[in-house]
């Protein structure tokens, strides 16, 4: 109980690599954008610079604030982010990017309210969740948090922005975990999410080579479904819990297949499957993907060196200095930088759950969790999208990415991981 | 509140839980270096390819063409850079986008520049060869071109190329001599393909330009250009080793192009026909005109103006592509008969005052035949050999070629090197046609017609060849110069582009003339009463030098006018200069082409320095310049216009009346 009262003291190792990370992210968005004279890109790195300055200042002002007041201002915080994020779509979007409603002027400053969704809910939820803790086996237990989660995922899905609604999910599930449910429990909620991916990785395959699997499309779903039963029927599950989830399984299979096979059409389903084989439509939808993979292998073991990327300095990378910035370092840097920066962001993932290995405080706890398992998400989903791992879907990577509203949101969530090591945890 | 509310109860599930997502973490991260292994390491190469394609492209370097000038440095044809807008297909994301923007742009008087119609059809076309840069418009204004280069970043995948067009100063005065450029032919592609060609590119389809393409073109260059996404080129690729253009020689050639416009201003415009000028001395052809002409400037035009002009060039019936100086074949009519008379003086059967047996009455009976003089009853009386040429009476040189045969005649017609192509570097040059017994029983075996005695008398008239003008030319120049004939060439040096002589072409002798000088002197003395005041070829006459010519007005089986011929030589004992002017249906050779022969010659002396310093040889006492051509010319005296009057009349019908067969003619 003596770690209970002590002082802790400020995580250096986080700090230092969250800060490096944010300086080598001023380099790339520097060596992305330097070529352009003319246009909206120019000089774009002394805006990150501003940026990264800014997000010191949040770190600082963040780790100054008890984690009470935090926590007492969560719910305050959460409806403010979902007036912003109403605002922006009743607006119309006064700035329209990419056709997309995702912006919001305030002051002068074009703000992106999904960001601060992210940080709104993830209070929101660990305020609620270190109150009244969540049980699959009570179901009531579930319904407020299953609702806090579930105006923001509706106000971004409008937007429409899938990436932000599959981090509100994704940030969801570990938080749950930490509340009191089990592996198991997690295991349970998440199985319907493998069904749907298994029923339907055979059919993107087929669709993508041509050759139909016939009755062998079932297979794997199959077996995989047979293992939730036996698991099911080994750990005695309620009876409730043995509808729902069977039911949530077998629906999602014939969900995807019925949607595959008769609503969604080629073109659609090329775009779907165009990650796993961007040369079916090398112009189009598999651009990007094919681009940033020719930028990242090209650099081989040691990279072109910095500011030498031909793909990068020739713009043949969209996007390079947001979403694709890691093809950026892995053309400059090769294999050697990218280890590295992946290395930086284990560190500073294992830094955050390590938060919750010696900290008692359960509000705490669930932010660290939350967090972490925010910049995780995106740090994986983002690296994978650009080594052509997955389909696009528009998620910046934390600290390297140019952008003001999501250089902000990870200086809070860094404030917010470091925080929970200053602060006096007894509230 | 019991603080214990708040606080995570149990120690050892929350550490459990911090494990299991740690772990989850860290094998994401595992899968993520994996990938990058994968896709850095083990497939880098085909990335590291791709990669390099993607930023360079090879560019083909054409080196300037070489230029085409004359004897006094005067370029004849050059090339201008000109820039054409390309699109890159590879490199078109928006199509829509690009092409609106593109229509967008105007030049200085506001007109649009591109259209959207003809833009949507080229991508189309250009979208074929997706990494090849197809032309959407060639030679743009600079002003264009700076517009499109300032907005290439909303033009992705347009490119503006730099090239050199050919351009020709003198348009259509020296057309048929330098050529004119044109697309490779198909035919021609595939041998050229493996010499540096590239399917569209320009070449030399005729003239100077085609017999010099490979001293001209030069070697093409190769460099890699490092382009962006959008196509745009940033510079050259350091680290890959460029292949430097070799430029083209500049042609220095024996055409004197200030003559060439005497000639082309002297020429009749309405009418068809050559001029040939050159030096009896070394070969060199000072004029080579040819009417009609076209301006070559048309060819290396846009392609829309090009083919436009090009269908209606091909199409004009009066050919005015054909070169008529050395591949228009005209019967030369009166002005073989010097030939004749070189080859009787030489075989020792007439002398300057043999007379002919049978005096001229107008007509000459031979057989069954009677062949007519031009000079109607009462003819020409008996004349001896100088007033024979001077009159050009048929009935001397009728008999003269009974005499002599075919065989004799068509010897020297070769020493003067008639009847077989002169060997001028120039394209397309017609052989022409000598007659006599073989030639015609071979040449006329279809329709079943002999050679007769008779028809030597045609021959020895000059009515039963065919010949072009430059081997006339070649013919009275070596009348001339008496000792040998060079062979007729244009170009005489090639420089390299610093002005370093690379190459002298020497004159090469063509022909020894083996002929007496008594022959070779009756003869200059004939050519030269020609031109004397009361012959036939009075208005080629150059004050103060001593010009020979001979007219000739050949009757052709198209027309009831006859060819007008006329050749001169100039000065006649020892000639720097020799002329044949034929122009088609155009009536008497001393009427018409003489005045043409006699307009260049006065020109010649009186303005080149070359023609000054003969003049000064000829008339040492003489300070002034030589006096200017025709309109200066003190009047005539009474008697030399009454001469001159007669010589005009005789000249109006000089040759055979009843030429049959018809002289088989080649165009």
């Amino acid at each position: 109980m003596d770690d209970l009262r002590r002082k802790r003291s400020l995580d250096f190792l986080l700090l230092l690599t969250a800060l490096a990370l944010w300086v080598i992210g001023i380099f790339l968005v520097y060596s992305a954008t330097y070529i352009h004279e003319s246009g909206p890109l120019v000089g774009i790195y002394k805006q990150q610079i501003l940026w990264v300055v800014m997000a010191l200042l949040i770190v600082v002002l963040i780790i100054s604030i008890p984690a009470r007041y935090v926590s007492a201002a969560a719910y305050v915080l959460y409806g403010l982010s979902l007036v912003l994020l109403v605002l922006a779509i009743a607006t119309g979007s006064g700035v329209s990017a990419k056709g997309a409603e995702r912006w919001v002027m305030i002051g002068g400053f074009k703000i992106q309210p999904s960001e601060f969704a992210k940080v709104g809910l993830l209070l929101a939820l660990a305020k609620r969740l270190s109150e009244k803790p969540v049980s699959l086996y009570n179901l009531t237990t579930l319904i407020v948090p299953v609702i806090l989660i579930l105006v923001p995922f509706a106000l971004v899905l409008k937007q429409p922005d899938l990436g932000t609604a599959m981090v509100f999910c994704v940030m969801a599930l570990p938080m749950f975990y930490w509340s009191k449910l089990t592996l198991l429990d997690v295991f349970y909620i998440v199985s319907p999410l493998i069904s749907l991916l298994l029923s339907a990785v055979p059919l993107l395959l087929a669709f993508n080579t041509g050759v139909s699997w016939g009755v062998f499309e079932a297979v794997p779903w199959g077996l995989f479904f047979i293992v939730v039963v036996v698991l099911l029927y080994i750990f005695r599950a309620p009876l409730f819990i043995w509808i729902g989830v069977i039911a949530g399984n077998i629906m999602t299979a014939t969900i995807t297949t019925v949607v595959w096979g008769s609503v969604l059409k080629d073109y659609q389903k090329m775009r779907i499957t165009s990650f796993m084989n961007p040369q079916s439509d090398p112009f189009g939808s598999g651009y990007q993907v094919i681009q940033s993979k020719v930028a990242i292998g090209s650099g081989h073991i040691f990279g072109k060196g910095y500011l030498q990327g031909t793909q990068s300095r020739l713009s043949f990378l969209p996007e390079q200095h947001t979403d694709f910035i890691f093809s950026v370092l892995g053309e400059q840097f090769g294999l050697i930088g990218c280890s590295a920066v992946v290395l930086l962001f284990t560190i500073l993932i294992v830094r955050g759950i390590w938060v919750t290995y010696n900290c008692r405080n359960r509000f705490i706890n669930l932010v660290a969790v939350g967090s972490t398992a925010i910049l995780g998400f995106h740090i994986f989903v983002n690296i994978a999208i650009t080594l052509g791992m997955m389909p696009v879907t528009g998620l910046p990577l934390p600290f390297l990415s140019y952008g003001g509203s999501f250089t902000v949101t990870v200086a809070i969530l860094v404030g917010l991981l470091l925080n929970a090591r200053v602060t006096d945890q007894d509230f | 509140m019991a603080i214990g509310k708040r606080l995570q109860d149990e120690p050892h599930e929350r550490r459990a839980k911090s494990l299991v997502v740690g772990m989850v973490c860290c094998l994401a991260m595992a899968v993520l270096l994996v990938n990058l292994y994968r896709l850095q390491v083990i497939e880098a190469e085909e990335s590291i390819r791709i990669s390099n394609e993607n930023s360079m492209r090879e560019q083909v370097v054409l080196p300037p063409r070489g230029r085409i000038l004359d004897r006094n440095g005067n370029e004849l044809a050059r090339s201008r850079p000109a820039y054409s807008i390309c699109v890159l297909p590879y490199s078109l994301r928006n199509r829509e986008k690009v092409i609106s923007s593109l229509c967008k742009i105007r030049d200085i008087e506001g007109n649009v520049v591109f259209d959207s119609v003809t833009l949507v059809q080229q991508f189309r076309r250009a979208n074929t060869r997706k990494f090849d840069l197809t032309r959407i418009k060639e030679d743009v204004p600079i002003d264009i071109v700076s517009i499109v280069e300032e907005h290439y970043m909303e033009l992705p995948g347009i490119v503006v190329e730099t090239e050199s067009r050919r351009e020709y100063p003198y348009g259509a005065a020296a057309f048929h001599a330098v050529g004119y450029m044109g697309e490779i032919p198909e035919s021609e592609f595939d041998t050229l393909r493996n010499q540096d060609y590239y399917w569209g590119d320009l070449m030399g389809r005729a003239g100077l330009e085609r017999t010099y393409e490979s001293v001209m073109r030069g070697r093409c260059g190769r460099e890699y250009l490092e382009v962006n996404a959008y196509g745009k080129s940033l510079g050259t690729v350091s680290n890959i080793k460029k292949v430097d253009p070799v430029y083209g020689n500049d042609i220095y050639t024996t055409l004197d192009i200030n003559m060439q416009l005497v000639v082309k201003k002297a020429f009749p415009d309405s009418l068809k026909g050559a001029v040939v000028a050159l030096d009896p001395r070394n070969g060199d052809v000072l004029v080579l005109f040819s009417n009609p002409s076209v301006d070559p400037n048309i060819f290396s035009s846009s392609p829309s103006v090009r083919s436009k002009t090009w269908a209606a060039v091909a199409a004009d019936r009066n050919l005015p592509l054909n070169n008529r100086a050395i591949a228009g074949v005209y019967p030369p009519g009166s002005t073989f008969k010097v030939l004749s008379g070189i080859t009787g003086l030489d075989a020792g059967i007439i002398t300057k005052d043999s007379r002919m047996p049978s005096a001229c009455g107008g007509s000459f009976r031979f057989g069954s035949r009677i062949a007519k003089c031009h000079k109607p009853a009462p003819g020409h009386g008996s004349t001896n050999y100088i007033s024979a040429v001077q009159y050009s009476c048929n009935v001397y040189f009728y008999q003269l070629g009974l005499r002599l045969g075919d065989a004799r005649i068509n010897k020297y017609a070769n020493m003067f090197s008639l009847g077989s192509v002169t060997g001028i570097d120039l394209p397309g040059e017609k052989a022409g046609y000598l007659s006599g017994e073989k030639a015609y029983n071979e040449r006329f075996a279809s329709r079943n017609w002999k050679w007769t005695q008779g028809l030597v008398m045609d021959l020895a008239i000059g009515q039963q060849q065919v010949l072009t003008p430059l081997q006339l030319a070649l013919m009275v120049g070596g009348m001339g110069n008496g000792k040998r004939i060079y062979r007729p060439r244009l170009m005489s040096e090639e420089r390299n582009k610093d002005g370093i002589l690379v190459y002298q072409n020497l004159p090469v002798e063509k022909n020894k003339i083996q002929v007496g000088q008594y022959a070779l002197d009756v003869t200059r003395e004939a050519l030269a009463a020609v031109v004397k005041p009361g012959g036939t070829g009075w208005r080629a006459g150059v004050p103060g030098i001593p010009v020979g010519g001979k007219t000739g007005s050949a009757q052709n089986p198209h027309s009831d006018l006859s060819h007008a011929m006329f050749i001169a030589v100039a000065p006649v004992d020892d000639p720097v200069i020799a002329v044949a002017v034929a122009i088609e249906n155009a009536g008497g050779g001393g009427a018409v082409a003489a005045p043409v022969a006699g307009t260049l010659l006065n020109y010649f002396f009186s303005e080149t320095e070359e023609g000054k310093s003969v003049y000064k040889k000829y008339n040492p006492d003489s300070d002034q310049r030589p006096r200017r051509p025709q309109t200066q010319r003190p009047a005539p005296s009474p008697t030399e216009s009454a001469a001159n009057a007669a010589a005009d009349a005789a000249d109006r019908s000089e040759s055979a009346p009843t030429p049959r067969p018809p002289a088989p003619e080649g165009e």
